[in-house]
């Protein structure tokens, strides 16, 4: 469990952001966004929806619940940052499940990040384990080089470098249709190397929390 | 291989090196487009999105800015009930549903009352419509006792529709009684913009005409709307038709003065707006083009295409069509005309995308078909039209109402350039 959530003077802090919220000092739910928001997002939410716009929606309505359900929360022994995490994981479960209504591309990668991640002691752990950069970028690269010099250089430039279609095409010299077909297949390419590399875990698509 | 190689020569160590097939395309072009934060689609390869999420996710792309972080903290902190804390909101549940219930029943008492007025006004109106419409359609009760054909399918049927041309009619008489006055009282338009402006003048052709097509917000229904847009022009290189002579018809009524605007109207009204109007008129545009591209290949996939009854006779026309739509048309290069070409190509993928039960697809061609830029034509309104039942079959009415007016825009340019070029 990450140390600074579970440090008693963060705790008390906590508290007193609670009460004055509860109060309806929006001030102080804003003092809570401002300690968690990021955190919810980059760690929460991403890995789950895969979708900036998505995960910011959910991050906002996450919060909108929350200031809602104030009277719900017992503080105890863990930080609040935990209970928002439930929130977000479950709205953000619930924007997949309105996937055919809205239309919405989203990509729930989390399964990927499993074998980068160490093994989680608790619930609570679950809701908030921080992929180490260095590591999964290491993953990748080693990943990359498995696959041939076409594909890896249209991941590279699509993904790490950024480009945009017309200009991966471009520099490719294909098509704009055939470098869709071809960054397609390289992904796909890319997968069954990560997934040899690393087996990933079966995880329910859908789990929902309590 | 109908593309240009996918892989190096020589270079095999994945099987990924054959021939994409249409669903790999549908798929590639989906994911192109969910990555560009589009719309996803039925056919978006969730593995693969998921990889190209992780690839991002790795190098910084799940990150939350300052900024945005600062923004969605304004927009929550405005959103909270800022006169209501969460406890009192949690510990008062029965509050909330009397509030609740107190919002509701005025609001659904209100509702059954325009309903129930509503309703008895139809029902007092429906015999006069009925007869009104029938008169103006010029129907013995023998026609109107008989079966509709598919081209009468497209004539208004709903008494929403017959009182939308009542409307429009009495518009036009008011326009007919102007124009004599106007010309009793008044002295003769000295500038321009008078003369435009004036009771029979190519402002008011023009917008007697538009008129027809432009639909009120509250038709934005796909239905409605796209009833409206099929009053599509022939576009001004492809007149020759009854589109081009109806408007010319409309153009000479107004220039006569007294009920120019009703037999403006009238013409426009005759010119019968239906989707097979729209596509009659793709299809002389088509009838002139492809000769001159002399395309032989274009020539078998379109028939191929005709002929296709089932889904499977369908999925091979697809193929073909496909395979078209990578590589140039004809043996010249890309030319305006290829260009246009191309664009219907486009837009009968989207179709057959459609046939198919398959509107995400036949949205990813619609909008491919209208990223070529390609001259206005009826090729093009077709592709919003297309774009927009795609959009409504995926769920999305609002994106499907754009599409729809943006219809109905390039019909109102056709429309314009059709009866400046009969001047």
């Amino acid at each position: 469990m990450d140390a600074e959530l579970n440090d008693s003077s963060q705790r008390l802090w906590e508290r007193s952001c609670l009460e004055r919220a509860r109060r309806g000092e929006t001030a102080a739910f804003g003092d809570i966004y401002d300690a968690y928001a990021k955190r919810l997002y980059e760690r929460v939410l991403m890995p789950v929806l895969g979708n900036p716009a998505a995960a910011e929606d959910a991050l906002a309505e996450t919060f909108r619940i929350a200031f809602q359900r104030l009277a719900d929360f017992q503080p105890g022994e863990v930080s609040i940052y935990y209970w928002l995490a439930r929130i977000a994981k479950n709205k953000a479960l619930d924007l997949h499940r309105a996937r055919k209504v809205t239309g919405r591309a989203l990509a729930n990668f989390e399964n990927l990040l499993e074998p980068l991640l160490a093994p989680h002691a608790s619930p609570e752990e679950l809701l908030d384990r921080e992929v180490s950069k260095h590591a999964l970028g290491q993953a990748i690269q080693a990943t990359l080089e498995q696959l041939n010099e076409r594909y890896r250089r249209a991941i590279e430039l699509r993904f790490l470098l950024d480009q945009s279609r017309e200009s991966c095409a471009e520099r490719l010299g294909v098509k704009l249709g055939t470098f869709d077909v071809l960054l397609l297949r390289a992904l796909r390419s890319f997968r069954k190397h990560w997934e040899e590399r690393a087996p990933t875990s079966s995880r329910p698509p859908e789990m929902a929390l309590p | 291989m109908s593309r240009d190689s996918l892989l190096p020569p020589g270079n095999s160590s994945d099987d990924e090196d054959a021939a994409e097939d249409a669903d790999e395309a549908a798929a590639a072009s989906a994911l192109a487009r969910a990555l560009e934060g589009r719309s996803g689609a039925a056919q978006l390869p969730d593995a693969a999105l998921e990889t190209a999420a992780l690839l991002r996710y790795s190098r910084g792309g799940a990150e939350l800015s300052e900024e945005r972080r600062a923004v969605l903290r304004q927009q929550v902190l405005a959103s909270l009930p800022s006169a209501a804390t969460g406890s009192s909101q949690a510990s008062s549940p029965h509050r909330s549903l009397w509030r609740w219930l107190g919002l509701a029943m005025p609001l659904a008492g209100a509702a059954a009352a325009v309903w129930l007025v509503v309703g008895a006004f139809e029902r007092a109106a429906e015999p006069e419509l009925a007869r009104r419409a029938d008169e103006r359609a010029g129907a013995t009760p023998e026609r109107a006792a008989a079966p509709r054909d598919d081209t009468a399918a497209e004539q208004p049927t709903t008494k929403y529709e017959i009182a939308r041309n009542e409307a429009e009619a009495d518009e036009a008489e008011k326009k007919q009684t102007a124009a004599p006055r106007a010309a009793r009282g008044m002295t003769a338009p000295q500038t321009t913009d008078e003369a435009e402006a004036a009771p029979g003048g190519a402002r008011e052709r023009r917008g007697a005409a538009a008129d027809e097509l432009r639909a009120p917000p509250a038709e934005a229904a796909p239905g409605a709307l796209a009833s409206r847009i099929a009053a599509a022009p022939s576009a001004p290189s492809t007149a020759g038709g009854n589109s081009r002579a109806q408007a010319s018809q409309a153009r000479g009524a107004g220039s006569i003065g007294a009920g120019a605007g009703l037999r403006a109207t009238e013409a426009k009204r005759s010119a019968a707006p239906s989707s097979e109007r729209l596509e009659r008129s793709s299809q002389r545009l088509r009838a002139r083009l492809q000769p001159k591209l002399g395309d032989a290949r274009l020539d078998h996939a379109y028939a191929e295409l005709d002929r296709a009854q089932t889904n499977a006779e369908l999925r091979q026309a697809r193929t073909s069509l496909t395979a078209l739509a990578s590589g140039a048309l004809g043996s010249a290069g890309d030319t305006s005309d290829a260009a246009l070409l191309r664009q219907d190509l486009f837009c009968r993928l989207a179709e057959v995308a459609l046939r198919l039960g398959q509107p995400d697809v036949a949205l990813d061609w619609a909008q491919r078909g209208l990223a070529l830029q390609a001259p206005p034509s009826p090729f093009e309104a077709r592709l919003w039209l297309i774009e927009g039942k795609a959009r409504a079959a995926l769920g999305d009415p609002d994106g499907a109402a754009k599409s729809y007016m943006k219809a109905i825009e390039v019909n109102e340019r056709l429309l314009d350039e059709s009866l400046d070029g009969a001047e």
